[in-house]
């Protein structure tokens, strides 16, 4: 039977919680969680170390029973998966779990066995090496390629049997920022080829990658929104900055802000400002015909973008309020 | 794929991982072969079977009458004793011993004679400074061995005596054989003073012959104690006989005082005839007294073990199966020790849990490897050791296959169940340890089991190796077939382990 989402075009949740709970002797490290995950999404979980984000994935990948609350993951209870479902399930653990003894290819191998994948398996197993771009260190032991290439193969691990939905615990910890900005990339194609992924990371900026973004902190889940909404809602709307070629006296100043798009004004220097409007898109041309109107010389309008660390900072800093 | 075809790829996958892992380390690889072969290579070259000789040095006082006997002796009367020299002195001999300069010192006691006789033995204390139980044992032993060559060559030396005091008798046995040919004379012709004087003379011959015989009483004693009658084909003791014979001239005494003349004739011919066979039967019992070898007089026995198993075993030979079967067991132990605690560790064990694979594939996987890979050594060290220490083929070779697979099969379940009980890899590697030594103590690997107390004879029935041992023993030893009933309780032992390892495995894969 088709769910509401599908009967209205969208695709259905592949991860439903409802106020899940895991206390550890009477400590709640998750506390009521309750979100939902569409089908073909990145779902990036976002928060800071120890805030509950490695036994929300524990929980979904049926190592954990839930203190309280329930959970269903690709329609069953994680703690009841049947061995087909757990086939449909990657699972990429925050330190790499490799044997050292053995090569790229043997670790690959017995990672793709394990759930069950034939003999003739070895055409997808060069494919998922090609993917991560370890093809040419195939032979390698792992105790001779670099932490990088481990967590590359480590991704590969988890993908070489085909999964449906991959839970990704702080899979780029660690790595340079070249090499995260690829996992991404590689995150991207995979949702683009209809898988779901959950994703953590401590790296706030790695936010904006996500179709959906949870924030954590201590054990609660504060937000889930797209990675847009949630920087209007850290700054009350759009972020815009004005720059003049002179100087902008108070009186200027009053007048910006009294315009309807915009909320909020802030003078970063002499004639630098951030405004903070509705939508950036109407507001940038209002702001041109203020500016001419008024006369004020305009160097430049644009949409600032803030970083998500200080969306993260002002969304922390607003739930304490 | 079929579930039950995913779960045989789950299971192999384990397999060939594990045989990998094992065989990217060469050189562990070659220490698991080439070491085991090199401990029994050394130990079958290196190991002398020949007891150790012992520095030996007499204190013997000057008059004593073992002086002379010890010092021209002493050397040859006990193998692996070396004379070291004899003395008076009891003080520095014993300051000889302490220093290490010999091994023992014996000391004989004075007044031996005078010990003895007072019915009492005289005492020959040998020192020694050993502390090893098994040098303590091997020394008393061969102290047990001297004293009693020194009584034996004793007994002989006066058996001989007795047996020169014998031959001087037989002139006295003629003596008597010829009163009794002129006492029968006298009494025929009715010559009363004639008959009278010969039956004193008989009687006299006699008595000397009984006073002679018993001055040898000791070899006599010897004799009565040793069954005269079954030795020797005369079946009566010459003590005996001359008993009866005097008994009898006492007879032809009271028969001559007798008035009756028909009946004195009759009794004195039956009297006559009876005392000519007895001197006929004591010249015989002199003749083979004399004829005894004196050293077989004294020790009639002697003890000759005789083996009624196949082949001559050598004290190596002996060894090697149990060395065998520790080490193989010490093998799958550490194997299978270090083996899921390494994944415990490295988190792996997270992966597993999320994975479609059950605790009992991981198991099987585990198992099956190592059986595998411990098969193979154990056929290379099999024929490493029989191309170069000898060591008896077993009498079948399917026999000893299926002897050996069942000792991994559960030397590996102790392994898995240690892995699992362990939370760190030197925790697991230290309880490997601990079960070789228990191994070594209560196996019968070097102690035979019959010295353990029964309640402590529980622990050897619960480890594999004392099966293992006992099983190879057999087939390779003494070439018998296969004991099915230890087999069984070999293969029950790894199975209840087996079952407990995949308990613990379950529990640890559990969802917490």
């Amino acid at each position: 039977m088709a769910t509401e989402k599908e009967t209205n075009g969208q695709k259905p949740d592949v991860v439903e919680t409802h106020r899940l709970t895991k206390a550890f002797g009477g400590t709640r490290v998750v506390e009521e969680l309750t979100f939902e995950i569409p089908g073909g999404t990145i779902f990036g979980l976002i928060g800071p170390s120890g805030c509950g984000k490695t036994t929300t994935v524990r929980l979904l990948t049926g190592i954990y029973r839930p203190t309280d609350g329930r959970a269903l993951v690709l329609g069953e209870d994680p703690t009841d998966f049947s061995q087909d479902t757990r086939a449909k399930i990657g699972y990429m653990l925050q330190q790499s779990v490799l044997y050292p003894d053995l090569t790229v290819w043997e670790n690959l191998d017995f990672a793709t066995a394990i759930y069950g994948v034939g003999p003739r398996r070895g055409g997808q197993l060069r494919k998922v090496l090609d993917f991560v771009e370890l093809s040419k260190h195939q032979r390698k032991p792992i105790s001779k390629i670099s932490v990088g290439m481990q967590r590359r193969l480590s991704l590969a691990v988890t993908l070489a049997h085909d999964p449906e939905l991959l839970f990704l615990d702080e899979p780029t910890t660690g790595i340079d920022p070249v090499l995260r900005r690829k996992f991404w990339d590689h995150f991207e194609v995979l949702r683009d080829e209809g898988r779901t992924l959950l994703v953590t990371t401590q790296y706030v900026g790695e936010a904006a990658y996500c179709d959906l973004v949870a924030v954590m902190q201590d054990g609660r889940l504060l937000l889930v929104d797209s990675p847009e909404d949630l920087r209007r809602r850290a700054f009350g709307g759009d972020v815009v900055e004005l720059e003049t070629a002179k100087h902008l006296d108070p009186d200027v100043m009053r007048r910006v802000n009294e315009l309807p798009e915009v909320r909020k004004v802030r003078l970063l220097e002499s004639g630098h400002v951030r405004l903070v409007v509705d939508e950036a898109s109407t507001a940038i041309p209002s702001l041109f015909l203020w500016s001419q109107q008024e006369g004020v010389e305009l160097e430049s309008v644009d949409e600032y973008l803030p970083p998500f660390d200080d969306v993260f900072v002002k969304l922390i800093e607003g739930q304490r309020r | 794929m079929a579930r039950s075809l995913r779960s045989l790829v789950r299971v192999s996958a384990f397999m060939r991982k594990e045989v990998a892992v094992m065989l990217r380390q060469p050189r562990l690889v070659v220490t698991l072969i080439l070491g085991p072969f090199l401990i029994l290579l050394l130990f079958g070259l290196g190991y002398s079977v020949q007891p150790f000789p012992l520095r030996t040095l007499f204190v013997v006082p000057e008059d004593s009458i073992l002086r002379p006997y010890l010092r021209d002796n002493a050397g040859t009367f006990v193998k692996h004793v070396i004379y070291e020299g004899m003395t008076s002195n009891e003080e520095p001999a014993l300051g000889r011993l302490r220093s290490g300069e010999v091994d023992v010192v014996v000391v004989t006691p004075h007044d031996i004679l005078e010990t003895v006789r007072n019915s009492q033995q005289a005492v020959i204390t040998i020192y020694h400074d050993a502390i090893d139980p098994i040098r303590v044992r091997y020394t008393s032993s061969l102290a047990s061995t001297f004293v009693e060559q020194v009584n034996q060559r004793l007994l002989q030396a006066v058996a001989e005596e007795g047996k020169r005091e014998a031959s001087t008798l037989q002139p006295g046995v003629e003596a008597a054989r010829r009163s009794t040919d002129a006492l029968r004379r006298a009494m025929e012709s009715d010559d009363r003073q004639t008959t009278q004087q010969h039956l004193d003379e008989l009687n006299d011959n006699l008595t000397d012959l009984e006073s002679a015989l018993l001055a040898s009483g000791l070899l006599l004693g010897r004799l009565k104690e040793l069954g005269w009658q079954d030795l020797a084909e005369t079946q009566q003791h010459p003590i005996e006989i001359l008993a009866d014979l005097l008994r009898r001239v006492e007879d032809l005494r009271e028969l001559e005082r007798s008035p009756d003349q028909a009946e004195q004739s009759e009794q004195s011919d039956q009297a006559f005839t009876a005392i000519d066979r007895d001197l006929a039967l004591l010249n015989s019992a002199l003749e083979e007294l004399r004829s005894i070898d004196s050293r077989v007089l004294i020790t009639p026995f002697r003890g000759e073990a005789k083996s009624i198993a196949a082949a001559d075993i050598s004290l190596v030979d002996y060894y090697v199966p149990g060395v065998i079967a520790v080490l193989l067991q010490h093998l799958c132990v550490t194997f299978g020790a270090l083996s899921i605690v390494g994944e415990q560790r490295s988190g792996i064990m997270e992966l597993f849990q999320a994975s479609p694979l059950s605790a009992f594939e991981v198991l099987a996987g585990k198992y099956l490897s190592y059986l595998l890979f411990t098969v193979v050594l154990t056929l290379i060290l099999t024929g490493l050791l029989a191309l170069t220490i000898h060591i008896p083929k077993p009498g079948n070779w399917a026999h000893y296959a299926m002897a050996i697979v069942a000792l991994l099969f559960a030397s590996l379940g102790v392994g898995f169940v240690l892995s699992l009980l362990a939370q760190t890899r030197s925790q697991a590697a230290q309880y490997s340890m601990l079960a070789l030594l228990t191994s070594v103590f209560f196996t019968g690997f070097f102690l035979n089991l019959e010295l353990l107390r029964s309640s402590v004879r529980a622990i050897s029935r619960a480890i594999p190796a004392t099966y293992a041992i006992r099983l190879l023993q057999d087939i390779v030893l003494r070439g018998r077939p296969i004991n099915l009933m230890w087999v069984g309780v070999l293969t029950g032992i790894g199975a209840g382990l087996f079952l407990v390892a995949w308990f613990l495995l379950r529990r640890a894969m559990a969802r917490i």
